[in-house]
C-alpha cells in the first residue's frame, strides 16, 4: 500500500519534499505546464465543494419555505415597482444611445464597443480567505475567458483570473494584489485604485497635494489598459488626508459593489471583436509571456 | 513488513484520508462574517494531529500530498502549501515525544507556535510566487486553530481508538 505510510526517515524525506516543492513553485509561477493536472484533480475534488455547500443550501431552503406570505407580498410589490421604474428608464436610454451615436459620428470618434453580458451565480463555498477571490459556476464551457470584467448591479466586482472546465475564479478589487485604472467622474482625473485586503477599503495612491479630489467623489473605471470597459462605477472616496511631510496625499475609498453580499454577478465580454483586434490581443499576450520568462 | 503491519498501515492511510477529506470540506464551507477570519486552519490541525500520534509513518511526504490537494481546491500556485504542511509535519515529528508528555494547555501553545510557523512560511512563499501580501486578518485564524485544538485532538483520539489505528 501507499509508500507515504511506510517508515518515515525524517531529514531525507523532508529534503526530498523541499526539492519537489521548489521545483513546483518555479515551474508553476513561470509556465502553465501544471494547469492540466490541476484541472483533472479539480474535477476529482469537486465532491468536496458539493458537500461544503450543503449547509447553506439547507439554510436557503428553510428561509424560502418559512417566509410568511405578507413578506413575500411586500417583496413582490417592491420588485414590481423596481421593474416598472427600470423599464421606463430604459426607454429613455434608447433615445440617449441613438443621440450619443450621432454625436460620436459627428466627432468622428470610434464606436463604443458593445458588451455581452453573462449572468453567473457565485458558488456557495468560501474559496480562500487569504486572497479575496470567489468562484462562479461558469467555465470554459460557457465561454468565460481570463481577464473578463465582472460587475454586479451596483458596480465593478473584479476580474476573472482562472478558468476551469465548469467554474472560474474571480479576483475581487479589494484583493491586496489587485489594481484597477479609474477616473474621477466629476473631472475626469485618471488614477489607479489598489485593494488592501479589507473588504470595505481601497487605496488611491500617488496623487499629489494639488490633485482635485474630495471625499464623496465617485470613481469610475477608465478603460485604460483595455481590460475593463469604461464608465462602470467602482468606488466612492471616503477620506482625503494631507500629511505635510509626505509627497503624496492619502486617499481611501469604499467599493460601490456589494462585494461580500451579492449572489449573482455579471460577466462582461466584448461582443464585436474584429479579427484584427483578436490578432492584436494575441500578440500582446504573447509579448507578456515572453516578458515573464 | 509482516501482514499485520500491512493492514495497520492501510487503516492509518484510510484514517488520514477521511480526516483530511472532512478538514477540506470544513475549510471551504461558507461562513457567517463574524467567524470568517477566526475559522481554524483545519488542514493544519489534522496534519499536526497525525504527525503527532504516528510520527514514524505520517511525515513530510503525507503533508506534501495533502497540501497539494489543498492547492488544487484553492487554485493556488503549486508547491507553497505542500511545503508548508510538510514543514509542519516535520517539526511535529521531531517534537512528538515531548509534545505527548505535555498537558493539553502547553500543547495548545506549542501547536499555536507550529501553526504560526506554517502560516508565516506559506504567507511569505505565496508573496514570492503569487504577489500575496500578509494582512493583520491573516493571523486571526491562529487563535481559532489554538482554541479548537483540544476538541479536535480529543475527538480524533476517540475515533482513532474506536477504529483501532495504531
Amino acid at each position: 500500500m501507499a509508500s507515504p505510510f511506510r517508515k518515515n526517515t525524517g531529514w531525507s524525506q523532508y529534503a526530498a519534499v523541499f526539492v519537489i516543492c521548489v521545483a513546483m513553485m518555479l515551474v508553476d509561477s513561470r509556465t502553465s505546464w501544471l494547469d492540466a493536472p490541476r484541472n483533472v484533480l479539480s474535477v476529482v475534488l469537486s465532491p468536496i465543494q458539493g458537500l461544503a455547500s450543503v449547509p447553506s443550501s439547507i439554510g436557503r431552503y428553510f428561509t424560502s419555505t418559512l417566509t410568511a406570505e405578507p413578506d413575500l407580498q411586500i417583496a413582490y410589490d417592491n420588485l414590481r415597482n423596481e421593474y416598472f421604474k427600470l423599464k421606463s428608464e430604459s426607454l429613455l436610454l434608447r433615445t440617449l444611445q441613438e443621440e450619443n451615436e450621432d454625436l460620436r459620428a459627428l466627432l468622428a470618434a470610434s464606436k463604443r464597443l458593445k458588451e455581452k453580458i453573462t449572468l453567473a451565480e457565485l458558488m456557495d463555498v468560501n474559496l480562500d480567505r487569504d486572497n479575496h477571490r470567489v468562484s462562479v459556476g461558469r467555465g470554459i464551457r460557457d465561454g468565460v475567458y481570463v481577464g473578463q470584467a465582472v460587475i454586479d448591479d451596483q458596480g465593478v466586482i473584479g476580474q476573472v483570473t482562472e478558468v476551469m472546465p465548469l467554474s472560474s475564479i474571480i479576483v475581487l478589487i479589494t484583493d491586496p494584489g489587485h489594481a484597477l485604472p479609474v477616473q474621477i467622474e466629476r473631472n475626469g482625473l485618471r488614477t489607479v485604485v489598489h485593494g488592501t485586503g479589507s473588504v470595505s477599503l481601497l487605496r488611491v495612491p500617488f496623487l499629489n497635494k494639488n490633485s482635485d479630489i474630495v471625499a464623496g467623489d465617485v470613481l469610475i473605471s477608465s478603460g485604460m489598459g483595455g481590460r475593463f470597459p469604461n464608465g462602470y462605477p467602482v468606488a466612492i472616496v471616503t477620506g482625503v488626508r494631507v500629511i505635510e511631510d509626505e509627497a503624496f496625499i492619502r486617499v481611501t475609498a469604499e467599493p460601490i459593489a456589494k462585494l461580500d453580499r451579492s449572489n449573482h454577478v455579471l460577466l462582461l465580454s466584448r461582443e464585436a471583436q474584429t479579427q484584427g483586434e483578436k490578432r492584436i490581443e494575441a500578440l500582446i499576450s504573447e509579448g507578456r509571456d515572453n516578458d515573464s520568462e | 513488513m509482516t501482514p499485520s503491519n500491512e493492514t495497520s498501515s492501510l487503516r492509518l492511510a484510510v484514517g488520514v484520508f477521511i480526516s483530511a477529506f472532512v478538514a477540506l470540506v470544513l475549510t471551504v464551507v461558507q461562513l457567517p462574517s463574524w467567524i470568517f477570519y477566526f475559522w481554524p486552519d483545519w488542514i493544519a490541525i489534522v496534519v499536526a494531529y497525525w504527525a503527532l500520534v504516528s510520527p514514524n509513518r505520517v511525515g513530510p511526504f503525507v503533508g506534501f500530498i495533502i497540501g497539494t490537494l489543498l492547492e488544487v481546491l484553492f487554485v493556488r500556485k503549486f508547491g507553497v502549501l505542500g511545503f508548508g504542511l510538510a514543514t509542519l509535519a516535520f517539526i511535529v515529528n521531531g517534537t512528538s515525544q515531548q509534545l505527548r508528555a505535555l498537558s493539553i494547555w502547553q500543547q495548545m501553545v506549542s501547536i499555536g507556535v507550529f501553526v504560526g510557523i506554517f502560516k508565516l512560511l506559506t504567507g511569505w512563499l505565496s508573496g514570492l510566487v503569487a504577489g500575496f501580501t500578509i494582512t493583520p486578518e491573516y493571523w486571526y485564524s491562529l487563535l481559532g486553530s489554538v482554541l479548537i485544538w483540544p476538541f479536535a485532538y480529543i475527538l480524533l483520539e476517540e475515533l482513532r481508538r474506536a477504529v483501532r489505528i495504531r
